[in-house]
């Protein structure tokens, strides 16, 4: 079939730095994404780097390596970091590239805008940065930021909220253009209910980050306003309220992690489907279930409040038991797709495996902590840590993993080495698992969360010896992934336009695609395009012999 | 594929073993009350609730991997089925379930731990950046820690219920006992109430779980769990302790005083009777609070006067009215009798 086999004329070779302004200056969805996942995976860097100091403090007892005031900046960073300037943006780095090709359309619908909401996003990771180089260190109160404590901290925390500020305004941007792209930039045939899970992911991801991040917006104003412009909005001896920060963070905070998953349960839900050679179970199922998630993720924020005192907990724990049940079909419709389907062992499948497995662990944690009297128990424990890594990095990190693998091929033209992922993949498996399930003990064992340092008789060295140890294996394995990304960098563009007999639009064009995405666009008649062209063509073939 | 199954059973079973031993190898504390006991038994409700779960999703898992992996030479094409609506629905009516039964126990356990023990000792718990301290409101005397230097020591007779008002004049924090399976957050301008029966005797170690700044990771206290003698004979100790009086010389109508690391550098303050004096405070605590307020005694019946509070680094000067001669308290409010002293107002020495 012809739209298969298109292939971008070579061009004459241009002067390099025209080609680095080139991409400085790009408006093109296709080198933004890919600008995304660059600035993104710098970002993964540096707050794995801050995680690895950590779990080296607590690899003994007592502050061996840092001061409490080092260590607070350390987590209060790695965890700003993780979650703006990694997760989301990994996540929209890679709905920028696909997004518009598995619609069919030739950008996003406000390109230089598109590239706006790319810049700012180092602009402010830098400005949060920039806080380890002044006076008094980065902010040091957690990525929550509560109040009052946050009001106390000194210039780090301005540049924390001046630089969350930024990045807001980039996610918000870049939300509104996913929503104008995907309700109004669809090709031809590709109605909502053909359009790919990943798209109604990136949809939905969209619709929470115009609806809750504005709250947190507000919140962080307000709190500039507390610090430098004389107002009591959240101070208590002034007549401010700390309770409203906490409802107002946590409706934004809530949300925000479903901001962080919901796209890589879209990955999950590309992929699976692909490497079972069988069509998504339950398509209808899977897009329901998504929209009651942002429905219900605004009613859940209380659970984050149980041992405050200030919130009705009965109310917020069937709202959060609810949630689970949408969060529950998805597994089943991705178990049922695998079912009686022939699946190949590639690498973004071992990886969506992965991911099934560890998630699963995420959920049921939280079976507990959405029972108020056993959260009672273990709120503000490592029981927290543990379950927001399995959600985060057993979740959202292995789906991210699982894209890296399926769409570089697309991306670059080059397939990345097999041999080496399943390195990649086994060692991250056994290290997130050895760095992560014991903080459940811990947990229970009682260590709070965000402490510097434990006593030597507390009973936790041991367990914490094991999670450090847990975490350096995860760095090696990100040291493989590295050096997969450059031995493969450094290799000819070989690959087909659709290595792995993919279902969706972007495989129907060359891998990587030309500027203007398409140059014949195949016709749009189910979910699932580019099987159907597959099974025309043997059809055709069958009917010509 | 008859070997397939075989093994595919045998790798079920190690993994069911392995993951039961794993979960339900005794990893929750020992409750000490009543309360704790109850959840400390949801803990395993939840457990066998959640195991199911669990087991469903890595058992299907396995299988697809095992007996649906694709086979070399194979060419054939999968069935191209989608589920029907009414598998789907299935898969809602599964969890919800599973939610309905974790919701009934839930709630039950929260009833009980939520309802208040009957009429006992009174305490006033509060937390401080980065210490604890509590009243005992029924004896009239209070025990605080010293930030970085001493922890507060709280008593307790055993079987004796407990009501808990916890206050904070600071950042959040978190009142935490692990073996109580209980926690719960102090909040400033939001006083919480919680009651439990200590029923083991004991001493335990109690923490700050709340992320509170610098020194969270000190902030812990020791709860001692005592029979009811051994708590009277501590109860008359401590009172003897707290009413033994300090005193310094009065050395004229203008005194100074540092706040540095949570802590009033001056135990004992003079000034002349019956003149107003100048009072000069130099916080020199970065980005924290402090005041000064002056009192008849520990008790705080009456408050004879309150400055605002100065956040440090900074050095402000006060006019203190004139106060009849005796002696007062005086204390941060913030931090309470952990930042306390004598306030002597007489004639000069000599």
């Amino acid at each position: 079939m012809a739209t298969t086999e298109v292939r971008v004329p070579a061009a004459a070779p241009r002067p390099r730095a025209q080609r680095i302004l080139d991409w400085l200056t790009t408006t093109d969805h296709k080198k933004i994404g890919i600008m995304y996942l660059v600035n993104s995976f710098t970002f993964f860097a540096f707050g794995g780097a801050m995680a690895m100091l950590m779990r080296t403090q607590l690899l003994q007892p007592n502050d061996h390596l840092f001061t409490p005031a080092e260590y607070n900046q350390l987590f209060t960073m790695h965890g700003t970091i993780m979650i703006f300037m990694v997760i989301f943006p990994l996540l929209a780095g890679f709905g920028n590239y696909f997004v518009p090709l598995q619609i069919g359309a030739l950008d996003m619908a406000f390109p230089r805008v598109n590239a706006l909401s790319f810049w700012l996003l180092p602009a402010g990771g830098l400005v949060l940065l920039a806080g380890f180089a002044v006076k008094g260190g980065a902010a040091a109160a957690g990525w929550t930021n509560y109040v009052p404590l946050a009001l106390q901290g000194e210039a780090g925390e301005d540049l924390w909220l001046l630089g969350l500020l930024i990045v807001g305004v980039s996610s918000l941007l870049g939300a509104i253009n996913f929503i104008v792209t995907i309700l109004r930039l669809r090709a031809p045939g590709m109605s909502v209910r053909r359009m790919p899970i990943f798209c109604w992911a990136t949809l939905g991801t969209s619709l929470l980050v115009v609806l809750a991040l504005p709250s947190f917006t507000a919140n962080i104003v307000m709190m500039l306003a507390d610090r430098h412009l004389g107002t009591t909005f959240f101070d208590p001896a002034q007549g401010g309220s700390v309770a409203n920060y906490l409802n107002t963070f946590w409706f934004f905070g809530h949300p925000e992690v479903y901001i962080l998953i919901m796209a890589a349960w879209g990955i999950i839900s590309e992929i699976v489907p692909v490497f079972s050679g069988r069509p998504l179970f339950g398509y209808n199922g899977v897009v329901l279930a998504l929209m009651l998630v942002i429905a219900l993720s605004f009613s859940v924020w209380g659970h984050h409040m149980f041992t405050t005192g200030l919130v009705d907990n009965s109310f917020f724990t069937v709202t959060t038991e609810l949630i689970s049940v949408p969060t529950g079909v998805l597994f089943f419709n991705w178990l049922a797709t695998m079912w009686g389907g022939k699946i190949r062992f590639e690498p973004p499948m071992l990886f969506a495996l992965g991911f099934i497995a560890m998630f699963v662990i995420g959920g049921i944690d939280g079976v507990w902590m959405a029972s108020p009297a056993m959260d009672y128990a273990i709120h503000d424990t490592y029981f927290v840590v543990s379950h927001i890594h399995y959600v985060l990095f057993g979740g959202t990190v292995f789906a991210v993993m699982a894209a890296m693998y399926y769409w570089f091929p697309k991306m670059t033209g080059r397939m990345l080495d097999r041999k080496l992922a399943y390195v990649h993949f086994w060692l991250m498996l056994i290290g997130f698992n050895v760095a992560f399930f014991p903080m459940h003990y811990l947990g229970l064992d009682g260590m709070p969360r965000r402490i510097a340092e434990y006593p030597a008789n507390a009973g936790w060295t041991m367990l914490n010896i094991l999670s450090s140890s847990g975490a350096y294996l995860i760095a090696v394995s990100m040291l493989v992934a590295l050096a997969n990304l450059v031995i493969t960098l450094r290799r000819p563009r070989t690959a087909p336009a659709d290595p792995w007999e993919g279902y969706t639009l972007e495989w129907a064009t060359s891998s990587p695609p030309p500027p203007h995405n398409f140059d014949v666009l195949p016709p749009v008649h189910s979910e699932r395009p580019v099987y159907d062209l597959r099974r025309a063509a043997v059809t055709e073939e069958v009917a010509g012999a | 594929m008859r070997l397939w199954s075989r093994s595919l059973k045998q790798l079920l079973l190690v993994a069911l073993v392995l993951c039961v031993a794993l979960v339900s190898s005794g990893c929750i504390q020992n409750p000490i009350s009543a309360k704790a006991q109850d959840i400390h038994r949801l803990f395993y409700i939840i457990l066998w609730l959640a195991l199911p779960v669990f087991l469903v999703v890595w058992g299907s898992l396995l299988i697809c991997v095992v007996r649906f992996r694709h086979r070399r030479g194979d060419t054939s094409e999968p069935r191209q089925t989608a589920g029907n609506n009414g598998t789907i629905a299935l898969f809602f009516i599964g969890p919800l379930i599973i939610i309905t039964l974790s919701l009934l126990f839930g709630e039950t356990t929260l009833a009980k731990v939520e309802h208040p023990d009957p009429p006992g000792e009174h305490l006033r718990i509060t937390g401080f950046q980065w210490e604890w301290s509590a009243d005992y409101v029924d004896h009239g005397f209070t025990v605080t820690g010293v930030t970085n230097k001493k922890s507060m020591v709280m008593e307790l007779p055993v079987d004796k219920p407990v009501h808990v008002t916890l206050l904070s004049h600071d950042v959040i924090h978190e009142f935490y006992v692990p073996q109580l399976l209980f926690m719960k957050n102090a909040i400033p301008g939001h006083p919480n109430t919680f009651s439990f029966t200590p029923d083991k005797l004991g001493t335990f170690r109690g923490r700050c779980a709340q992320y509170c700044g610098l020194w969270h990771s000190h902030m812990t206290f020791v709860m001692k769990v005592v029979t009811p003698e051994a708590f009277a004979s501590w109860v008359k100790h401590e009172k003897k302790v707290s009413s033994s009086a300090t005193t310094c010389p009065v050395t004229g109508s203008s005194v100074e005083i540092e706040a540095q690391h949570i802590q009033w550098n001056k135990a004992c303050l003079g000034v002349v009777a019956n003149k107003p004096f100048k009072l000069q405070i130099e916080n020199k605590d970065v980005g924290i609070a402090h005041n000064f307020a002056i009192y008849d005694s520990p008790k705080r019946k009456h408050q004879y006067y309150v400055t605002p509070t100065i956040t440090g680094p900074a050095k402000k000067t006060f006019i203190v009215p004139a106060l009849k001669p005796g002696t007062y308290y005086f204390q941060c409010n913030i931090h309470g009798p952990a930042m306390s002293g004598t306030l002597i107002v007489g004639q000069p020495s000599g």
